[in-house]
Order: C-alpha cells, then sequence, then structure tokens
C-alpha cells in the first residue's frame, strides 16, 4: 500500500473524530479550547504511534488468545509514560486535560488502530497508520476545540476575537460540545452526498 | 384485515386545525401577554416584537434555503414559538440575544427535526433554556414592573420570588405575584391571566386537563410535604404554585401535542415527572428555576411514555 | 517468522515477557521525571504564594484548624502571611488562598478549587479583583467584608449572591486565622526582643 495514502487515510477518509465516531469520550469532554483540543490529540497521537509500531513489531510473539490483555498492558505502559513526562514538562496542560489523559488507556481508537491494522500490517505501516489517525484525531479534536472556544468565550487559541460579554457560554459546557459536534457532522455529511 | 395503528407523537395536523388551535393560543396567552406590556412596558413589546419577527425570518430562511423546501410560515406556528419564547425571557434582554434565542428555537428546537410535527423538543423552551446557560446573568436578572414603562435594556433590574425564595429567605406579597406585579419573564409573572388563559384553553378543547392539573399537583404535594418537614427551609406550596414559570410551562408549554403523550394515563405519567423534576431543581439545583428543563426532560421521555402507555387494543388476537 | 501458538506456557512466557519490560520502561522514566514533577508542583504552590505575599526569601508553614497558614519572612523579619481556607459555595467548596502583609493589608487572592455555576459564580476567579477591587483593602477582625446586598461595601458578582457570600466569608476567615497566628508570632518575638 502506498505510504502517503496510509497516512491520508486516517486523515480524511477514515478521519476518527467525524467519519468512525470514535473516542467520542475524550473528544466531548477536552474540546473546551484549541489549545485542549489539540494537546488531547497530540497526546493520543503519541500513544497511537508507539502502541502501534510496538505491537506491530511484536505481532508473531503474542498468541491470539491472550492478544488483549498484552495489548491493554503496552497501551497502558505508554499512556503512562506520557503522563509523567506531561505532568514534569507541560504541567498547565497536564491539568486542564486532567484525568482523560489516562483515559487513554481505553480510548477505543487506540485499541481499534492496534486490532484492526496494526496486528495485520508491516511495522512501518503499523507506525504511519498511528500518525495519520493521530492527527486526524487532532485536526477533528482542533477544530471543534477552536470552535467552541470561538463562539464561548470569544477567544481563538487565547486571542480575543469578540468581547468575553457576547461568548455563549453553553459552547464551553458539556451540551455546547453535543451541539457543535452535531452540527459539524451535519455539515460534512451534507456536502458528503452532494459529492 | 383491519388494524388500529397507534402511532407515537408527533402527529401532522390538517392546516387548517393547525391555524385554528394556533389562533386560539395566542388568544389565551393574550391576558398575560398585556400584563406584560402593562408592567414592562416598551421592553416587553421590543422583545416580542423581535422574537415573532425572528422566529418567522428564520423560519422562512431555513424552509427557503438550507432545506429549499415550501415556506410554511403562513401556519402560524413559527409566530407562536416567537410568542412563547419572548413570554419566557425578560423584558430587559438585550435584542441580539433574543435574535440568536429565537435561531435556535427554530433552528435546533425544531428545523433540524424536519419541522413542524416532528420536533422532539418544544421549540420554544430549546432557545430559553439555550439562552438561559449560555447568558445565566442576563436570563436571570429581571426588571422592577413599572406601569408603562419606558424603559429597555437600562431599565432597573430585581430579582424574581423564585430567587427570594433560595437566597434571602424573603418574600414580597403573594398579591403581586397573583397580579403580576413582580420581577420575572415578562409572560410568568401573573398567575390570574395565565389561568384565565387556561380556562380559555380547556374551554375551547385544545388542551385537557389531564397535564396541567397533574404537574400542579404534584409540586403542591412536594413542596407541601416538605414544607411540613421543615417551614423554615421550605417555603409553603402556593408559593411554588404561583411564582417562576410554573403556570406558564404546566399551561402553555407543557401542552404541546407534537412533544407531549397522546393518552390521558401517559399525559399524566409526563405531568408528574414534570412536576418531580421542577421541585427537585427549584429546592436542591443550581438554578433557582426548573420548569424549562423539567419539561424538556420529560420531551425526551415522551416517546418511552408512548410505548408504555398504548391504549388497551379492542380486538385482541 | 510464524506466529506463536495460544499454548498455556507460550501465553505466560509472552505476557509475563511484555509486563517486564512495560514496568521496566515506566520505572525509568519515572526516575527522569521525579525530579520535574516535584519541582513543577513546588513551584505551583509558590507562585500562588508569590502572587498573594510581598517579596520574602523564606516562608514558615503551620497547620491550623481551618486552613493551612505560610508566614513570609525577608531577612528574618516577618512580612506577611498567606492562608489556605475552605468555605461552603453553591456547589461545594471553595478553597482560597489570600495573602496579608505585616499591615493587615489584604494583597492579592488565589482562587484553587471551586465548582459555581459556570458564567455566574465562577466569575469570582477575576471578579474581586477588577470589577470589585478588594486588592488593597485593610482588614478589620471586628468588620469582616460583606456585599452590598447585606450591607457591606463589597459588590457581589451579578446575580450570584450565595457564591459572593461563599467567597467573602473564605477571605474573612483566612484573615482572622492570619490575624491569631501573627499575635502569637508577634508575642513571641518581643520575648525573643
Amino acid at each position: 500500500m502506498n505510504k502517503l495514502k496510509i497516512v491520508l487515510n486516517g486523515l480524511i477518509k477514515e478521519n476518527p473524530t467525524f467519519v468512525l465516531m470514535l473516542g467520542m469520550c475524550p473528544t466531548l469532554g477536552t474540546t473546551t479550547s484549541a489549545i485542549n483540543g489539540l494537546g488531547m490529540g497530540l497526546a493520543t497521537t503519541f500513544v497511537l504511534i508507539c502502541s502501534n509500531t510496538v505491537i506491530s513489531a511484536l505481532k508473531n510473539l503474542i498468541p491470539d488468545s491472550v492478544r488483549i490483555p498484552a495489548y491493554i498492558v503496552l497501551i497502558a505502559a505508554f499512556v503512562t509514560v506520557l503522563e509523567m513526562c506531561m505532568k514534569a514538562y507541560v504541567p498547565a496542560l497536564y491539568e486542564s486535560l486532567g484525568l482523560f489523559i489516562p483515559l487513554i488507556v481505553v480510548n477505543c481508537i487506540v485499541l481499534g488502530r492496534a486490532e484492526s491494522f496494526a496486528a495485520k500490517n508491516s511495522v512501518i505501516d503499523s507506525s504511519l497508520d498511528g500518525l495519520g489517525i493521530g492527527l486526524g484525531f487532532t485536526m477533528g479534536l482542533g477544530i471543534l476545540g477552536s470552535i467552541r472556544e470561538l463562539l464561548g468565550a470569544g477567544t481563538l487559541l487565547n486571542m480575543r476575537i469578540f468581547p468575553e460579554d457576547y461568548g455563549m457560554l453553553v459552547f464551553v459546557l458539556a451540551p455546547g460540545a453535543f451541539i457543535a459536534l452535531g452540527l459539524i457532522i451535519a455539515f460534512i455529511n451534507s456536502h458528503k452526498s452532494k459529492v | 384485515m383491519n388494524k388500529w395503528i397507534v402511532s407515537s407523537s408527533p402527529h401532522v395536523h390538517s392546516g387548517d386545525s393547525i391555524q385554528k388551535n394556533m389562533l386560539y393560543v395566542v388568544l389565551a396567552l393574550l391576558p398575560a401577554y398585556l400584563v406584560a406590556l402593562y408592567y414592562f412596558g416598551v421592553g416587553a413589546l421590543v422583545v416580542s416584537v423581535i422574537a415573532i419577527a425572528s422566529c418567522i425570518g428564520f423560519e422562512a430562511f431555513i424552509q427557503r434555503f438550507v432545506l429549499k423546501t415550501k415556506v410554511s410560515i403562513s401556519d402560524g406556528s413559527a409566530a407562536l414559538t416567537g410568542l412563547l419564547l419572548a413570554m419566557n425571557l425578560p423584558s430587559n434582554l438585550p435584542w441580539w440575544m433574543v435574535i440568536i434565542g429565537s435561531m435556535v428555537a427554530i433552528g435546533l428546537g425544531k428545523m433540524c427535526y424536519g419541522g413542524l410535527g416532528n420536533n422532539l423538543f418544544n421549540p420554544a423552551l430549546v432557545g430559553r433554556v439555550f439562552l438561559l446557560i449560555s447568558f445565566p446573568a442576563a436570563m436571570t436578572t429581571w426588571p422592577i414592573p413599572e406601569p408603562f414603562s419606558m424603559a429597555y435594556m437600562d431599565a432597573q433590574t430585581a430579582a424574581t420570588p423564585l430567587s427570594f425564595m433560595k437566597f434571602d429567605q424573603m418574600l414580597p406579597p403573594i398579591l403581586n405575584t397573583l397580579i403580576g406585579n413582580e420581577g420575572g419573564s415578562m409572560g410568568e409573572v401573573s398567575a390570574i391571566a395565565l389561568l384565565l388563559g387556561g380556562i380559555f384553553l380547556l374551554w375551547k378543547k385544545v388542551i385537557t386537563w389531564h397535564i396541567p392539573v397533574s404537574i400542579l399537583a404534584t409540586v403542591a404535594l412536594f413542596t407541601g410535604i416538605m414544607h411540613l418537614v421543615d417551614p423554615m427551609a421550605y417555603e409553603n406550596p402556593l408559593w411554588h404554585l404561583c411564582s417562576g414559570g410554573l403556570l406558564l410551562g404546566s399551561i402553555f408549554m407543557a401542552t404541546d401535542y407534537v412533544t407531549s403523550p397522546m393518552t390521558p394515563r401517559g399525559q399524566i405519567v409526563y405531568g408528574v415527572g414534570i412536576g418531580l423534576i421542577t421541585v427537585v431543581i427549584r429546592l436542591w439545583g443550581s438554578y433557582p428555576e426548573g420548569v424549562s428543563f423539567a419539561i424538556l426532560l420529560m420531551n425526551a421521555a415522551t416517546p418511552l411514555i408512548d410505548r408504555y402507555m398504548k391504549p388497551k387494543r379492542f380486538v385482541s388476537k | 517468522m510464524k506466529k506463536i501458538a495460544s499454548t498455556l506456557p507460550n501465553m505466560l512466557l509472552s505476557l509475563t515477557l511484555i509486563a517486564l519490560v512495560a514496568a521496566g520502561l515506566l520505572a525509568w522514566v519515572k526516575t527522569i521525571t521525579n525530579e520535574p514533577i516535584r519541582l513543577a508542583e513546588e513551584k505551583k504552590q509558590t507562585e500562588a504564594l508569590q502572587q498573594v505575599l510581598p517579596a520574602f526569601d523564606k516562608i514558615e508553614t503551620e497547620q491550623d484548624d481551618d486552613g493551612m497558614v505560610y508566614k513570609a519572612y525577608k531577612d528574618n523579619k516577618w512580612v506577611g502571611t498567606a492562608v489556605k481556607c475552605t468555605s461552603m459555595g453553591f456547589n461545594g467548596d471553595v478553597v482560597v488562598m489570600v495573602g496579608f502583609d505585616s499591615s493587615s493589608q489584604l494583597i492579592d487572592y488565589v482562587v484553587l478549587q471551586q465548582a459555581e455555576t459556570p458564567g455566574l459564580g465562577t466569575k469570582m476567579v477575576d471578579w474581586f479583583k477588577d470589577k470589585a477591587n478588594i486588592k488593597g483593602k485593610k482588614m478589620d477582625i471586628n468588620h469582616p467584608l460583606t456585599v452590598d446586598k447585606d450591607g457591606g461595601e463589597v459588590q457581589a458578582i451579578t446575580a450570584a449572591t450565595i457564591s459572593s457570600r461563599a467567597f467573602l466569608e473564605a477571605v474573612n476567615n483566612a484573615y482572622r486565622i492570619a490575624n491569631g497566628h501573627d499575635a502569637t508570632t508577634a508575642a513571641t518575638s518581643i520575648n525573643e526582643n
């Protein structure tokens, strides 16, 4: 398979947020601002690349009956590494993402890619798939985070676009996440059906 | 084979009956609207005109340019949504918030589901709750009633009896809440005017007694028990019945055909649910008023209620 | 290479090896990040203290029944006290750190934890610094700060009187605690002289 195609597949054709609709919990929970969305996306990308690469490399050494526990142990190890590094070097981002970092362990995108891609493909293809899916997730979270931050607080990447008094607070809160995500997906689907 | 088909709401009515029912509801709202005009003056007029005009405008725009279907604003349902939304807003709410509320009510509350008859939630309440969560400060500071007031956004503000109840344990005389001389959303202040409207709707058979009565009885019973348990902490039931949006909600919003159950038994379950949720939010929630949240939550439960409260079959196989 | 079969020894061996490698990796990362994590946590605390206290070079921490007391010294002279304390807000605890200088002036505050109604009570984080500035207020133990609704001088957050009261209660408590600890300090310092 074409290497570029693998990356683009995750970014657009099988975009985890807008097409596969996987990992909805962190998608709705962390996108209160563009920075939080991008931070969460990149954190997940890191775990995806590591887990895809290692699982693909070890796929013949892991017996089928115990593959799920083996994958989970590996994924959990990478998430814990990530958690400790974020705590040490980007404490502010770590604090705002909070519980959602350890929850990457059970993110269905990570285990899903391990099962459906890394367990069947070569190491290089698997790491590229991790990169593509990770960037697709980052893009989805970034777009959702930007929209929510702009409408809810009147800022974009912490730059003020319009006065805070005009921000619609609902978009920063949980219901706004559902409304914004629903509208984005409706928009994408209406364009897809036209093409 | 002859079968009774029990369909759950929403039902599409013939055009004639929609318009007639809409007219009756507007007539029933008239006393409360006149009270609002008297006590809140120009502000009430401005807010209601903006809400009605922008609801009609958004409905026409979405039907014409987004859905590309026939524009059906002449059935009056968009105008009624606008009027009901305005009745649920403070009369000093900035004009652009009223427009956002109308856009959400029509766009998210109604058109997203496919227009009149298909919406799951009461559109006016979707607009109100969106505004309440988005702009909590503006939505919970109400103007002080002043006959024929000329003020709009610069009106003097005061808290409602419910906020008094929750925050200051201090109440204005109950007569004021009966005639409407109190702070509040423009349509909810006068208990007498709302009851007049309710009686008119019952007389014209636009609504049945099941929903309003079960809501009010549940609220009275629940707050009555709480009041007996601890009179200091919980106000007496009469207060809860007359204040806030309870009467407006139970007579005009909860009875919306499209979003309420169809069988009398289902309607009573629905009404009791609204009553319970309202009281729980009022007494222990972080917002002073819970009627609109309660109605929306029970709207969501309506298909389920309809499923379990089917009328008995006359002929069984 | 062929995939190994799912026999019991194979499964045990494979899982054990993976778990061992994972544990080794974690142990290694832990030794690297241990120090930066401790520093980052310390920095957060110090930053809060620096914001609410005058310049200091030494902090003495004392545990009070109602909160933590941080006494700041510069050149061995007491310059101010910060107190971390808690009050009941509209929805759960409100935890604030408030600093006072040696002449009982309120220097600044930091809201460390709160879960008030979004858009209303949550405004306390900045409200009492710009809209109703209490920085620089001279505290008096007999005249606690109160909101305007209760006849006080501090403007309450629009539509969030309860949260405003809770916040001021925490500030007043902080001052009471700080005052109590200052008194003993003053007494001991006299004895020392």
